[in-house]
Order: C-alpha cells, then sequence, then structure tokens
C-alpha cells in the first residue's frame, strides 16, 4: 500500500468539525487540492457527524465554485479506519485528478493573482452568519420540516443556498470595495464585473441595514461609504 | 507576559520501522530549525523506557512547555506520551504527536527524498499547532454509583443481579405486574431443555431477595433527564409518582412477538403460533396427527425485511418435543432458509432429522396455501404442488420491536434502527452500549436474541455498565466544546439541534439566554463548533487557529509542488 | 347610547390624523390598516427633512394611546355590507409570524434571513429580507410570506409541485408521490391527461422553458406502477358508522370517496355505466389514457373502502329517494355526458351522432360504421378526441369545422397540432347551417362561411356570417362536439334541489354542499364541462364539506 507523497493529513476527531472556511483558506494558501475523508454513512463514531461534515463541505466547494475554483479540486469521501486499501485509492484517484487539473489557476475560471482575492471573499462569505445559519438549519427543514412545519427538499435548500452564496459573494465584494475607497455603484460594477443595476441594489440594501452611507454626490452619480464601524468589521 | 513557547521534538526511529525509509536524522536536524524548537532529539524507540525518561528529563531540564513526538499512531501511543508528559510536570495537553510512520515511512518506501520531506513538513505542521496548544484539566463529574435496569425480563434480571452482585445498589423497573418477560410464556429452553417458567421464577426469587434491589413492578417511566453519572429518572406505579438518582442505565426492554393476524389462515385454533403450541405444551393440551410449521411468516419480507433468526431454533426445538411426546406424529417445517448456528443447534436440526422431522424449502413468490385440512406446497425440486394433510399448522412469526421502544428511546435520547429496535453505539466497537455514555443494552431490546444469548449480552452490558459505576467520579477527555465567547452567543440554538448526544442546551444567564455544554457527554465532534455563526463554540486541541496553523505551516515553504 | 361608531381605513397618516379627529369628536374609532404596522410607506421619507435621526409622527403615538380608538393592523375587509343606516364589515386578520413583545429590535433575523425579495416598499429598488421591519421607525416586523408558488395556485387540485417537484430531483420518488397523493388520488391518469395550466403559468417559462410539471407527475406514478411497488393504503383502523353514496364514479366521486376514506368513513359508490372511471374511462381515447392504467389507479382507490355498484342507474334501478333514507350524505359527481344540440334542422338524421356519445361507444367498445367522410364541429378537446379516435377507427376523411379560427380554438394547442399531423383536415371559420339528407340518412351538411367581428363576452371575436356563401360537404357521418351539460334526469322534482339554468348544481364554494343539506355535488355537474382535474380537486373539498357536515351531525 503506497500514495503519492504529496498528500498531508490534518486530523480531526470528525467532519463535522469540518468548518467551510478552512477550505477556503488552504486554497487560498496555495493547497491544490482538499480531500475529507470521514466515516461511512450510518457508521459514523460521531452517529451524525458525517451528514453534517458532508453539507458542509457541499457548501464549501458550491461557494467556491461560484468565485472561480474548479469544483473537482475538493472531494468528500468515505472511507473506514478498517480500509486502507480503499483510502490509497481515494487518495492516488484524487491525486490523479488534481495532476490532471495541474497547479491552482490553471484549470480555473478566474487567473491567479485575482483568484486570491476571490478565495479570501469566499472564505469571508462562509464565515459570517447568514450562509451558517441557513447551512445549519439544513438538516432540521429537509427532515422534520420549519416551525410551520413545511418540509423542503434538499434541491430546493441547495437552490437557497446558492441564491445566498451568489448574493453575500456581491455583498462582500462591495463592502471590501468601499473599504478601500468611496465608490459609485457604476465604478464598482465595473470594477467587479456585475450589472450596475445589481450593484446598486445590493449598496440599497446594505444602505437598509445601515451599513452603508452616502458618502458625496459626484456630478450626478453618488459615492457611498462604510458608515457602520461593524460593517468595517465584517468587510474585513 | 506572553510566556516564551519551548518545544522539545522526539523523532523516533521505530527501530528501522522508520529510519529504514527516511533520513531521521536530517528530520531531527531539520526540527532544530523550526520556529520556537529548543530541543530536539532522535531516539531509537521513543515509546521505550530510555525515550520516555528522555522526554521526562527534557521537560525538566529544558524547561520545555510543548512536547511533540515524530513517531507513529496516535491511536496506540497518544495517550502513553501523554501521561510521560504528565510525570514529567507538563500538562499532559501540552503536547502534539505526529504520524510520520504511518503517513510516511509506511506508504512512501521506495520514496526516501520525498517521504523525508513530506515528514518534515508534518513535523512542521504538528510544531506550528503545538505552539497554540493550551493546557487542559480532565473534566470530572460525581458518580451517583446506583443503576437502573429497564425491563423484568430475563435480561433485565440477569444484568440486575450481576451489578447488584458487585455491590451497586440497582432499581430494576418492569411495566408487567410480574417479572419474568417472555420467558414466562415459553415452554423448554433449547438446547438444553430446560424449564422455562422455574428459570424465570428462580431469577425473579434472587432478584426481589436481593437486598441491593428495588424492584418496581407495573412501573412506568415518565422521564429521565440529565447524563452519565447523574440521570434524573421519575417513574410512576399505579398512578404514584416516584423520583429518584441513577448513574447508569441498562435497557432491557425486551421484544414482542408478531401475532400474525391475516397471515395463513391464522386462527388461534387450527392455525397457531410457536408461542400457542408452547401453552399447548404446558398445559399437555397438544394432540395432532400432523403438524406444519411454516417459517418466516411475516418476516425477511417488504415490510418486515430482518431476520428474526431465533425462530429456526425455536421451530426445531418444538418439533423435536413432538416427535417425543408422540413419535407418529408427522412434523412438517416448511422453510426459506434455516438458522442453526453454533456446534449445540447444528446437532438438534440434525437430530430433528433423525427423529423424522421433514424439512421441505419453500420460495417466497409462491407460499404455501393453508386450508382446512391440508396445506399446499410448491416442492422447487420436484417443480410441482405437495398436498400435506394436516390438522395443526404453527405459523413461526418474527419477534418485533417492543411497543414502549419510541416512547423509550425519546426519554433517553438514543436511536433505534428501521425495525424500531434500539440501535446500539457500533456494531463491532460498542455492541451493548448507547452512542450516548452510561446508557447500555441487551437482549431482545437490541435484536431477537435466544436465552442464552439474552444472558450473554446481559452480563456483559452489566459489566460495561459497571465501569463508570466503580469510578467515585467520572473523569473525560477535556477535548470537547467549549464556550470560549460567551458574549458573542445569541442562544440561538441552531448548535443544540445539531448535536448528535444532546451535550449542548440552552440555559438563562444573567446575559439572556446562552448555550451550556455538557462537557461529560460532549465526544467532541465539533459540529457545533462548524455550524456556529458567531464563532462562540471551539473544541478544544482542535481550535479553528490550531487548524489554520497547521495549514498555513504546510503551505508556507512549500519543500515540494 | 353609545357613541357613533366610525371605521377609518388605511392607517397613512393622512389616515391617523382622521382616526385622531373623529375620536376627538367623541366617536368611536375603528382604523384598519392592511399592512403590519401604522404610518405608511411615505413616513420614511421624512428622514429627508430631519437627516440623520428618526423621526416619528406625533399622530402615531397618540392614535396608538387614544381610548377610543382601536387599531386593526395587518388586516383586510372582506366583506362589506349595509343594513339600517349601518354597515357591517368581515375583516380577515392576516397571521402575525413576529411575537412583538417578544422582539427587541436586534434585526438579526434580517440579517440572516435567506430569501431577498424586491423591497415593494422603495419602488422595487433594492431588496429587502422576508422578514422585515414595516419601516424602520416603527419597528412593526413582520414574516411578509407570499401566495403559493404560481405553479401550485394555477393548479385547481393546489398540487405542492414545489415539493414533488423538488422530491424528485432528490431522487425520493416514493415520497414525491405521497406529497402528491395528499391531494390528489389520480396520479397516474392526471400525470397523463392533464392540460396542466401549471406550466402556462411556470415562471421557468420566461428563461427557457416551464418545467414539465406534468409529465414528472406521470414519471413517479408510473415509477412506482412499474416497478411493482405496491401503493400505500392508507385508511383508518376504525371506520366511522355513518355512510355517503357517491352517485357516479367518475374523478370527482372518487377522489371525495378516496379522501372519506382517508378520514373513516365508507362510501358505496353507483354508476350507470358497466365501468367506474367517468368520463376518464368513456371521454378519454383510449390512446391518451388506457384502461388497464386508469382500472390500476381505480382499483387502488376503491381499495380504501369505497363499494363500486356499476350498472345501476340511479333514478332506474334505485330511487333517489331511497337513497337519500339510507345514506347519511350524498355526493352527486354525475359529469356532464349529455351533447349540446346544434339546434340545426336535420338533426335527428341517421350518422349524426354526438361528440360523448360517440367517444363513449368507442370505449365500450362498440363497432363503429366507420365509412366514408366524418365531420367533427367544434373547436374544444372533446373535438380534437372526436376527430383523431375517428381518425383512427378508419374514416377516409376526418374534417373538423370551427366558426372561428385557429387562435381562438380552446383545445390545448398540442392536440390541434396532433390533429394536423394525422391527418385531419381543418376547416376555419364555416357554421353548419342545416343536415342534409335522403331516406331518413344523412348525406352532408350545409354550412355557411363566418367572419370575424367584434369580440363578444368572452373576449373572442364574434363571427358573423357571410351573406350568400353557403355551401354543401358531402359526408355520412356528423359528430357535433360544441359542449356537453349534465343529466339531471334522475333528480326528483320534490326533492327541493336547485338547479341552474346550465343545468348544474349550484353549491356552496366552501363545502360543496346544495341547497339541500346532506346533498353535495362536484365536478362537471357542477362547474359545467372542465379539465378532469378540477373535478378532482373540488370531489376533495367536497369531501372535506361532508365530513364537516357528518361531524356537526354527530355532534348534535
Amino acid at each position: 500500500m503506497q500514495y503519492t507523497t504529496d498528500v498531508r493529513i490534518i486530523r480531526l476527531m470528525c467532519t463535522g468539525r469540518v468548518d467551510p472556511p478552512m477550505l477556503a483558506d488552504a486554497f487560498m494558501k496555495g493547497a491544490d487540492g482538499v480531500m475529507v475523508v470521514g466515516c461511512h454513512f450510518g457508521d459514523c463514531h460521531y452517529i451524525t457527524g458525517n451528514y453534517q461534515g458532508k453539507i458542509k463541505v457541499g457548501l464549501a466547494s458550491r461557494t467556491l465554485d461560484y468565485v472561480g475554483l474548479n469544483p473537482r479540486r475538493v472531494s468528500f469521501s468515505q472511507c473506514s479506519s478498517a480500509e486502507g486499501e480503499r483510502f490509497v485509492n481515494m487518495v492516488s484517484a484524487f491525486d490523479q485528478t488534481i495532476r490532471e487539473l495541474g497547479p491552482l489557476g490553471n484549470a480555473e475560471r478566474v487567473a491567479l493573482p485575482e483568484l486570491k482575492d476571490k478565495l479570501a471573499i469566499a472564505k469571508t462569505v462562509l464565515s459570517r452568519e447568514k450562509i451558517r445559519w441557513v447551512v445549519g438549519k439544513f438538516t432540521e427543514f429537509t427532515t422534520t420540516g420549519n416551525k410551520y412545519g413545511e418540509r423542503f427538499t434538499e434541491h430546493e435548500m441547495w437552490r437557497t443556498l446558492d441564491t445566498i452564496i451568489m448574493d453575500e459573494v456581491a455583498t462582500y465584494e462591495i463592502l471590501r470595495e468601499l473599504e478601500n475607497a468611496p465608490a459609485s455603484a457604476k465604478e464598482m460594477a465595473a470594477k467587479l464585473k456585475l450589472p450596475p443595476p445589481h450593484v446598486l441594489k445590493y449598496v440599497l440594501a446594505l444602505q437598509r441595514r445601515g451599513f452603508v452611507g452616502l458618502a458625496e454626490i459626484d456630478g450626478t452619480s453618488p459615492r457611498y461609504q462604510i458608515v457602520d464601524p461593524m460593517a468595517k468589521e465584517e468587510a474585513a | 507576559m506572553a510566556e516564551e513557547i519551548r518545544i522539545g521534538v522526539f523523532v523516533c526511529d521505530c527501530g528501522s520501522n522508520i529510519a529504514g525509509y527516511l533520513k531521521v536524522s536530517e528530520l531531527a536536524e531539520y526540527a532544530k530549525t523550526l520556529p520556537n524548537v529548543v530541543y530536539v532529539k532522535e531516539n531509537l524507540y521513543t515509546c521505550s523506557e530510555s525515550g520516555i525518561n528522555e522526554i521526562k528529563a527534557a521537560v525538566k531540564e529544558q524547561d520545555l512547555n510543548r512536547v511533540v513526538v515524530a513517531s507513529c499512531t496516535p491511536r496506540t501511543h497518544e495517550p502513553l506520551f501523554r501521561e510521560t508528559c504528565a510525570e514529567g510536570g507538563l500538562n499532559p495537553y501540552l503536547f502534539e504527536m505526529v504520524n510520520i510512520r504511518d503517513q510516511c515511512s509506511w506508504v512512501h518506501m521506495q520514496e526516501k527524498e520525498e517521504g523525508t520531506a513530506k515528514a518534515k513538513d508534518l513535523i512542521r505542521m504538528g510544531v506550528a499547532k503545538a505552539s497554540l496548544l493550551q493546557p487542559q484539566e480532565p473534566i470530572e463529574s460525581p458518580m451517583d454509583p446506583r443503576a437502573m435496569v429497564i425491563g423484568g425480563g430475563i435480561s433485565g434480571m440477569t444484568s440486575a443481579l450481576a451489578l447488584a452482585n458487585r455491590g451497586y445498589q440497582v432499581t430494576l423497573v418492569e411495566k408487567a405486574a410480574e417479572l419474568g418477560g417472555l420467558l414466562l410464556q415459553l415452554d423448554k429452553i433449547g438446547p438444553a431443555n430446560a424449564d422455562a417458567a422455574s428459570v424465570a421464577e428462580k431469577h425473579a426469587q434472587q432478584v426481589q431477595g436481593h437486598p441491593k434491589i428495588k424492584t418496581l413492578t407495573a412501573t412506568k417511566i415518565d422521564a429521565i433527564n440529565g447524563y452519565i453519572g447523574n440521570f434524573k429518572v421519575t417513574t410512576s406505579t399505579n398512578g404514584v409518582q416516584e423520583e429518584f438518582g441513577v448513574g447508569v442505565i441498562v435497557v432491557a426492554t425486551g421484544a414482542r412477538v408478531l401475532k400474525p393476524v391475516g397471515l395463513f389462515n391464522y386462527d388461534g385454533e387450527k392455525v397457531i403460533t410457536q408461542l400457542e403450541l408452547e401453552s399447548l405444551f404446558k398445559k399437555g393440551a397438544f394432540n395432532a396427527k400432523n403438524v406444519v410449521m411454516i417459517q418466516c411468516v411475516g418476516a425477511r419480507n417488504e415490510e418486515r425485511k430482518y431476520c428474526s433468526r431465533i425462530c429456526c431454533m425455536v421451530a426445531i426445538k418444538n418439533a423435536i418435543a413432538i416427535k417425543e411426546r408422540s413419535p407418529d406424529t408427522g412434523v412438517h417445517i416448511l422453510y426459506r432458509d434455516i438458522q442453526a448456528y453454533g456446534t449445540e443447534n447444528e446437532e438438534l436440526y440434525q437430530y430433528a432429522k433423525q427423529l423424522g422431522v421433514r424439512f421441505l424449502k419453500y420460495d417466497q413468490a409462491k407460499p404455501p396455501k393453508v386450508e382446512e385440512g391440508r396445506v399446499t406446497v410448491y416442492h422447487h425440486l420436484l417443480g410441482r404442488d405437495l398436498e400435506l394433510p394436516v390438522d395443526l399448522v404453527v405459523l413461526s412469526t418474527p419477534l418485533i420491536a417492543g411497543e414502549d421502544n419510541e416512547t423509550i428511546s425519546r426519554l433517553l435520547r438514543v436511536s433505534l434502527d428501521e425495525n424500531k429496535f434500539f440501535l446500539e453505539g457500533h456494531v463491532k466497537l460498542k455492541p451493548l452500549d448507547f452512542a450516548n455514555d452510561g446508557i447500555y443494552l441487551c437482549g431482545n431490546a437490541h435484536y431477537p436474541a435466544t436465552v442464552r444469548e439474552a444472558i450473554s449480552q446481559a452480563l456483559g452490558a452489566a459489566s460495561r455498565a459497571s465501569i463508570p459505576l466503580s469510578r467515585d467520579v467520572m473523569t473525560v477527555e477535556p477535548i470537547v466544546s467549549t464556550l470560549v465567547d460567551e458574549d458573542a452567543c445569541r442562544g440561538c440554538g441552531l448548535c443544540v439541534a445539531l448535536c448528535p448526544y444532546g451535550a449542548l442546551e440552552i440555559v438563562r444567564t444573567e446575559k439572556g439566554r446562552k448555550v451550556k455544554v455538557i462537557p461529560v457527554a460532549c465526544k467532541g465532534c465539533g459540529v457545533c463548533a462548524a455550524t456556529c455563526y458567531q464563532h462562540a463554540l471551539t473544541i478544544n486541541s482542535y481550535t479553528d487557529e490550531q487548524i489554520g496553523q497547521q495549514i498555513e505551516a504546510f503551505l508556507e515553504t512549500g519543500t515540494e509542488g | 347610547m353609545s357613541a357613533k361608531r366610525v371605521i377609518i381605513f388605511g392607517g397613512d397618516p393622512a389616515g391617523v390624523a382622521a382616526a385622531l379627529a373623529q375620536a376627538e369628536a367623541g366617536m368611536q374609532v375603528t382604523l384598519i390598516e392592511p399592512s403590519p404596522g401604522l404610518g405608511g410607506e411615505r413616513l420614511s421619507q421624512t428622514q429627508l427633512v430631519v437627516d440623520g435621526s428618526a423621526f416619528v409622527d406625533p399622530n402615531l403615538e397618540a392614535v396608538k394611546k387614544h381610548p377610543n380608538i382601536r387599531i386593526i393592523t395587518n388586516a383586510q375587509v372582506e366583506h362589506a355590507a349595509a343594513e339600517n343606516g349601518s354597515y357591517r364589515l368581515r375583516v380577515r386578520r392576516n397571521t402575525a409570524r413576529v411575537d412583538l413583545e417578544k422582539c427587541n429590535d436586534c434585526r438579526a433575523c434580517m440579517r440572516v434571513c435567506p430569501i431577498h425579495m424586491y423591497d415593494d416598499f422603495n419602488e422595487g429598488l433594492g431588496f429587502r429580507t422576508a422578514i422585515d421591519f414595516f419601516n424602520p421607525e416603527t419597528g412593526t416586523y413582520n414574516i411578509f410570506k407570499e401566495d403559493m408558488p404560481v405553479c401550485q395556485a394555477t393548479c385547481p387540485a393546489n398540487l405542492d409541485i414545489r415539493s414533488y417537484v423538488g422530491l424528485i430531483a432528490d431522487g425520493k420518488y416514493e415520497e414525491s408521490l405521497a406529497k402528491i397523493r395528499e391531494r390528489l388520488p389520480f396520479a397516474l391518469s392526471i400525470g397523463r391527461v392533464c392540460p396542466h395550466p401549471c406550466e402556462t403559468a411556470c415562471n421557468r417559462g420566461y428563461v427557457d422553458e416551464p418545467i414539465s410539471i406534468c409529465t414528472l407527475k406521470r414519471f413517479v406514478a408510473d415509477y412506482e406502477m412499474n416497478n411493482e411497488i405496491p401503493p400505500p393504503v392508507d385508511v383508518p383502523d376504525e371506520f366511522h358508522k355513518e355512510k355517503v353514496a357517491l352517485i357516479g364514479a367518475g374523478p370527482a366521486s372518487l377522489s371525495c370517496g378516496y379522501f372519506l376514506a382517508k378520514a373513516g368513513y365508507r362510501s358505496v359508490c353507483f354508476e350507470a355505466l358497466p365501468e367506474p372511471g367517468g368520463m376518464f374511462r368513456y371521454g378519454i381515447p383510449e390512446y391518451r389514457l388506457s384502461t388497464p392504467t386508469l382500472m390500476y389507479e381505480i382499483n387502488w382507490i376503491l381499495s380504501h373502502g369505497i363499494e363500486l355498484r356499476c350498472n345501476t342507474r340511479v333514478g332506474k334501478d334505485i330511487s333517489f329517494a331511497d337513497i337519500q333514507k339510507e345514506y347519511d350524505a350524498i355526493f352527486i359527481g354525475v359529469g356532464a355526458h349529455t351533447g349540446i344540440k346544434l339546434q340545426i334542422k336535420g338533426e335527428e338524421l341517421e350518422g349524426v351522432v354526438d361528440g360523448v356519445d360517440f367517444l363513449r361507444d368507442v370505449n365500450m367498445g362498440k363497432p363503429v360504421n366507420a365509412k366514408g367522410k366524418v365531420i367533427v364541429i367544434g373547436g374544444g378537446n372533446v373535438a380534437m378526441d372526436a376527430a383523431r379516435v375517428s381518425w383512427r377507427e378508419g374514416f377516409d376523411e376526418v374534417h373538423v369545422l370551427y366558426r372561428r379560427t385557429k387562435k381562438e380554438m380552446p383545445a390545448s394547442p398540442w392536440e390541434i397540432d396532433a390533429a394536423e399531423h394525422e391527418g385531419v383536415k381543418f376547416q376555419y371559420l364555416v357554421a353548419p347551417i342545416e343536415v342534409v339528407g335522403k331516406n331518413g340518412k344523412m348525406t352532408g351538411l350545409k354550412c355557411l362561411r363566418m367572419q370575424l367581428g367584434e369580440p363578444d363576452a368572452s373576449g373572442r371575436r364574434r363571427p358573423v356570417p357571410i351573406e350568400g356563401s353557403e355551401f354543401v360537404i358531402e359526408a355520412e357521418t356528423l359528430i357535433p362536439a360544441i359542449s356537453q351539460r349534465p343529466d339531471l334526469s334522475f333528480v326528483p322534482e320534490e326533492g327541493g334541489l336547485n338547479i341552474t339554468r346550465w343545468n348544474t348544481f349550484h353549491v356552496d364554494q366552501q363545502t360543496f354542499m346544495t341547497n339541500v343539506p346532506g346533498i353535495f355535488s362536484a365536478g362537471d355537474v357542477e362547474t359545467g364541462p372542465d379539465i378532469a382535474i378540477r373535478a378532482c380537486a373540488n370531489g376533495r373539498k367536497a369531501a372535506d364539506g361532508i365530513i364537516q357536515y357528518l361531524q356537526a351531525k354527530g355532534s348534535k
């Protein structure tokens, strides 16, 4: 049983401990692939921890995919402590995948220096309360249902999470821009390659939440700035 | 303020196990260059007496406040090295282990250079994490040395007696008016042909006469709160409520026999169950010339996919009983597969054949037809229907989960399997324990079992239960969830809903609703820490910072692509 | 003498001011506001006047404290009636989804709410979340729950489409089917024949094309049937003692019986024809819904505890009065099986056979004299079925005559296209005026060409005859399929049942009870000819009505 020397193992108690920002963090720091390996479903030492792990890794990979990472760089696999052979096969197969993809940035939609910025945004999004709250409710909403007894399908939950990823990424990109200097919606739209009306909507929503305010009016276009110190903290 | 971090790294040769495949001295030299590392030592065997003494000495002499051992797997050796640190005067949780044997020398035998480079990375990662380790104190919680056994059948009584004989106070709770359970309805117990009723009675007398056992019959359980060492139980007997504390709980609630209503013209007279056949034996009312037994009635089908396992032997036992009573009576056993595991059972199976019991295999798709005076069954070798004359049909029905299982599983917060039997913590590693500490199971509550199996399981469960009972204080590894930022916690309960162990609860504090960790119940899986959107919870020795440092250390220099 | 009472609609600043004025004048004022908080949308604009600081209209505080004013927010007026110089109003309060007593305005809910919607208080300029304060000053939080999704709202049965399609996406087919069966027992049949208004409404249509909701339903139902998974029969262990008579064994009656059985009420179903199914069996051609498939589904429905008595025509084989005596409630779901006459000369000639009669005969396996040319008159789905069945029966030519153009045809477009594709000939802007014949047999149809004039009450342009454009189409068979109405001849006159001028029953739309207590009706017999899923939907609602009725009767 021999496998590639390119893999480093970080021990966690359970895949349930995998916090989505950790994956973003690993890619930000230069990993080319991340494997999360846990117990088989139904045979988890921590009962249901691996189900949570799967949801969290799924969320991380969707978010990273959205910001430009090739999602094949993230894998969630299962293997018991008695399945050495299986582990070796899994690691070798994943190694092969990563070799095909090449180093980070090679098989991505976004090129490298920019990709790191995007990954940083993804890490922020994954650490923030909105997405964590909803993903934390995933199991409850798909099994026992919400307060009104409505049960959602996994499909619906993922769709909801996908739209949150979209909103949150845009929101934190805007906050990061405003962190640097006050800017107008048009300027940010050009920089973030988003349609200006969308940027305006996100800015207005931020304004409504009290994070962003008017800085100045430059000709006909208003420039916005961060007004709430809490928002600065969020953007950081 | 901040103490100076002084890390000692011990690199193990493991004889040639590691040194044969990696350049260990190079590793040791490399470790010296790492930040905060003040002492490095290469050992032939770090786990040997001399290796251990070197660690202890180095902790004292070099004033080490973190120890990293790069050797084999923490699964076997972490406890030893932790203890070594403690003996050397260092908090055992300031120790980190790097596995360069399983993860390097064993799996990269042909790649000495790359393997050594990887080992360097792993040591660097271990050192990085070690710098952030915090001392932890073992979690202690007082142990209530009393036990409760739920269920007064053979499993429950055996378990209660075993615990009581070890000197622990036991409360045995039985919902029926008398002790004995399913045994009371049986005739003889195979393979030794013991009389079931007298076995039950003997046990019941012992239980009732035992000074350490308090028996509560006709009693139901209303509430169970708490955790290992500190359960609070509320029971009611004929409307009278009683409350008591126990440290451990054994679940021995047994099972029920399926009544095959609507199957094979079951009527309780001409077509009866094995249980009813046994009561005929007991009454001495058995007289039939031709008996047909049908196996797997209502079992191993769409509704109940499982095999009840014991019915084959019950049928064989009863067929022998018939043959021994009246050798002229014809006995056919129509089966789908026969379970006769173990030497005695196989002997009984052969003995039954010798006595003239005929075994006929039937196909689930073409089940036998029971009519007045005859049973028609398709013989798959002959390829046609056989007609068997019959004046008594006996149906072997499976044991099904007790009707209270769902209530009890809710009270105890333990899991049931798909057939509503209780689910053990792990098939192989914890067969008599629940996933939650301090709760054990045995007998039919888990899965249909013979009396023999029920007794061995009961003794096993009692033995498991007496491990915590024997301690005054429960000591648990402190690698558990902690609320590091109470102000951040909003008491939303998101983590509480996801905790597999019920180890979190929301309490009212002066600062409002906050989560509280019950460390004795926590196993440290980390789901809560990975879920908390306020990052208020973390896991000792697996904090976000420590894991982040490991990632950082891996990728910072990049010894290879 | 109590004070005069005044109601003021609208809690914007003007409404608030008016309420205060009236209350000061000694009136008892009730202020009704549809949104969760007073103040109106305009209030936040006051911020423009006093920059930075929260500005609250002093009237708002005053109106809340005034002893003579009762405020009802988050409520709509449903019904208003004037009587004897006063008004009576029925007000419906929306569910309050936030406990304002406990809310301490931390806004954490808004930060985590996953649902983003256009901010309708701000002309859709920004986003707001589903949980939201009404306006920042009053801080009245509420969850704004929209109505059902459009597909569900459009579906007559209000099937939970989002869930069952989502469950299919998750690969949970059996759960998906169970979800459908919560509101509709006929998944197999409806999955085949429904004209699926839900898909027309589906929002996905704006992006590319609608979700294939109908076929997905068929898929899960077929999955169960083809994999021989036994469909669950979920009825209570014990049935109530009351019994219900179902007249007719069509989609409405069987749906009604199914939901009655699930609630623990047994029913007996009287069917005049030899087999159950109603229009499913005798109106819908075999190629759209095969009889074995239909029977598979009906047998499952009957197994819930519905006794079926076929070949039993009420009024002939058993009298309506007997049924009334014997059963605790009656459900009439006889459908609409009588074709409406063309009201033209020569309609009695041999060779003229009504559309529904024709389809029924074919479905019963009666031989059809399929020779020569056949003319089908009408533009609905029954006409399309008749035309396509005729073509299959072997007529040499099949002509469909319709008095308007293809655009106005009420039949489903895919049915028209399929008919055209198969070889059915369409003649638009043609109306029949006389059946011509010889020796009692029809030989042709005299028609008149039309042109479109002004739109009529239905919004479609009214066809106007072109003078002198008469012509004759030679044909041996004529199938009028213009519409159907129920045959209510079995209902005794002395029973006192109100019958509308369309020969349908008038029922209460909540309970589906007719004017006679204990007699319920739904399906085509109540709506007139309509799609099958509406009959199923109303059959279910009628079952609820019957259950309520029986429970009320039992508790007396």
